[in-house]
């Protein structure tokens, strides 16, 4: 079963013939609303239905790993490691609680420990593609040139969830400042998730990095998806108030990525 | 029981997934499902941390430190090698340097308010006592009981750490406050300056140990200070040994600028009138000497216990140093001296010289 397979944006639910009236309020019914929240790039709101889905089920494993994704979205790598070692403790040996626990090490600048859950992590049996994205970041901090394979074997065994494995894929080399890369799989993501504000942003982010033209309406369009963004906004003002060195440095990437 | 992971169809009875290892049925009511966050304030705090890992790790892949400047690079190491050694967070160490804030963050202050409260009566009771033995093992003992707090505060005493670790952060806990009590109590020594008397002054009540707590003097308007004062001056000219120092003696203004003071018959003669000795005692270096001083006008006669080596030294030697080492330029002056600390039994305000 796909996580994102039942995915909705803007609270359109299909309505089957035999299932009317108000939705069940079950673990699903949050989980679905925490990914759309995640996917418009609410973070915070997503976690919070993470957690009401757990609730819900407490042993839905979907939801666990989501509230651990979103700590690390939100910054918080040492609740992150926390809330992992909780969510190993009833799932245990799960490759991608491992992988999520040595994607917050890396973010928290502890590289060897990161390393370590990595390699614990792809050692597993039925390794998912955030597995693969998970070791690509870690090598991606060494400097490793390894890292690109890892990622072009995530994007492989991703089928149904192609697209946001390359959304995170392309989140992870526009960090890296690979922004041609980044583009090719973000421009995958955004014909699969066109409502999602989070790939918007993303994209225009890489536009911007590229000085591309169409950032502006990238962004813009970003903001229509999900108003009051401050994200999108702040990177559309310092994108129109940059200077020539600026210009020459993304007009410079361009002919690199050429 | 079909497994909500990977759809595998267990044995009923299971509470793990036999291929998976995921939970089959949960008590909805035991496990907490909501994360621990964390509190805005640490953030920073934890960047500062994560910055300082990193530039370690990419130094010691590709030493791309190197262009960095000696003093930073060492500062860093200083700074890093701290934190490792507590094993802490910068956010917990600077924490800890109020009891009891740590469990107030953590929401279990009520496990160590007793301890809190102990440490406030002996930091209260210390300070009364400040300057004596009591006091400084009242504050001793504080240093301690902060020691145990912040440790508590670590789940350092209880935890599973092995006992090397435990001692290593006990001393370094005991040493890094013990450096900020040291800190701070040199703050508070800057600001209300005190030091202890090695001379009698009969007229104040004051005699030789008495601990005098002074206010700083501004050294541009030295106009309130009048003949008979006590104050703070720096004598390091005076002594060999600590030139360069501030060395801090208690004395009495005897001679303002442009006076002329004559010493005969063990008492002080200034512009002819002669002074009273309860009211001006005479240090025990002028006993039996004649001399007549003139003080320059940015300078002070200050008359103090001058525990000069004159052994084997001439009286053309002695004379010359008390002729130039009485007089203090404005820079020498410290403070004027008001309180007496110490003794505890006769604390009080000096009474103003008539």
């Amino acid at each position: 079963m796909s996580r994102f397979s039942r995915l909705e944006f803007e609270g359109k639910r299909t309505v089957s013939s035999d299932m009317k009236g108000e939705p069940i309020r079950d673990e699903t019914f949050f989980y679905e609303r925490a990914t759309v929240a995640w996917l418009a790039g609410d973070f915070e709101t997503a976690l919070t239905n993470y957690s009401r889905s757990l609730e819900k089920n407490s042993a839905y494993y979907d939801s666990w790993f989501g509230q651990i994704r979103m700590l690390i979205e939100l910054g918080e790598y040492r609740e992150a490691k926390i809330w992992a070692d909780k969510a190993l403790e009833l799932f245990p040996e799960h490759a991608e609680l491992f992988s999520a626990k040595a994607v917050a090490c890396v973010r928290d600048a502890e590289f060897d420990k990161a390393q370590a859950y990595s390699d614990n992590a792809v050692q597993k049996q039925r390794a998912t593609w955030y597995v693969w994205l998970a070791r690509a970041e870690v090598l991606l901090n060494r400097k490793s040139r390894t890292a690109e394979s890892c990622i072009s074997s995530a994007i492989s065994i991703s089928r149904d969830e192609g697209a946001v494995a390359r959304l995170e894929a392309g989140r992870l080399l526009l960090q890296f400042g690979n922004y041609s890369s980044a583009l090719a799989y973000l421009q995958e993501a955004f014909t699969e998730l066109p409502k999602s504000a989070l790939v918007w942003y993303e994209l225009g982010r890489c536009q911007s990095q590229l000085g591309m033209p169409a950032t502006e309406k990238t962004l813009q369009h970003c903001l229509t998806l999900r108003p009051g963004w401050k994200l999108p906004a702040q990177e559309l003002s310092r994108f129109r108030g940059r200077g020539l060195f600026g210009k020459l440095s993304g007009l410079f990437r361009r002919i690199r990525r050429h | 029981m079909e497994c909500p992971r990977c759809q595998f169809h267990n044995m009923p009875g299971l509470t793990t997934c036999f291929r998976c290892g995921s939970v089959l049925t949960s008590d909805q009511v035991a496990i907490d499902v909501h994360p621990p966050r964390a509190l805005g304030i640490a953030k920073p705090f934890r960047a500062i941390e994560r910055m300082l890992r990193r530039y370690f790790y990419y130094e010691k892949i590709e030493d791309s430190g190197k262009t960095m400047r000696w003093f930073w690079r060492v500062s860093l190491r200083g700074f890093n090698a701290g934190v490792n050694l507590l094993g802490q967070s910068v956010f917990s160490i600077i924490v800890s340097l109020i009891p009891g804030l740590q469990q107030i963050i953590d929401g279990n202050f009520h496990s160590v308010k007793k301890y809190c409260i102990t440490w406030l009566v002996l930091i209260l009771v210390g300070l009364f006592f400040y300057g004596s033995n009591i006091g400084l093992f009242l504050i001793g003992l504080a240093l301690g009981v902060h020691a145990w707090i912040t440790l508590l505060g670590w789940n350092a005493i209880h935890s599973g750490v092995n006992v090397f670790r435990r001692l290593r952060m006990v001393a370094t806990v005991i040493i890094a406050f013990g450096i900020v009590y040291w800190l701070v109590g040199r703050q508070i020594s800057n600001s209300l300056p005190h030091t202890f008397t090695s001379q009698d002054y009969p007229y104040y009540n004051v005699h030789s140990g008495h601990l005098l707590v002074g206010r700083n003097l501004d050294k541009d308007d030295l106009s309130h200070l009048r003949r008979g004062d006590l104050v703070m001056v720096n004598a390091s000219a005076l002594y060999d040994g600590h030139r360069g120092q501030t060395f801090k003696v208690v004395g009495q203004i005897v001679g303002m600028p442009g006076d002329v003071i004559d010493l005969k018959k063990d008492h002080f003669v200034v512009n002819g009138e002669e002074l009273k000795a309860d009211h001006f005692p005479v240090p025990d270096l002028f006993h039996g000497r004649e001399l007549t001083i003139s003080v320059p006008s940015d300078c002070y006669f200050i008359a103090c216990d001058y525990t000069i080596n004159a052994h084997g030294a001439t009286e053309q030697m002695v004379r010359d140093v008390l002729r130039n080492g009485c007089l203090f330029r404005h820079d020498d002056l410290i403070a004027r001296m008001t309180f007496r600390w110490l003794p505890v039994l006769r604390r009080g305000f000096l009474k103003e010289l008539e």
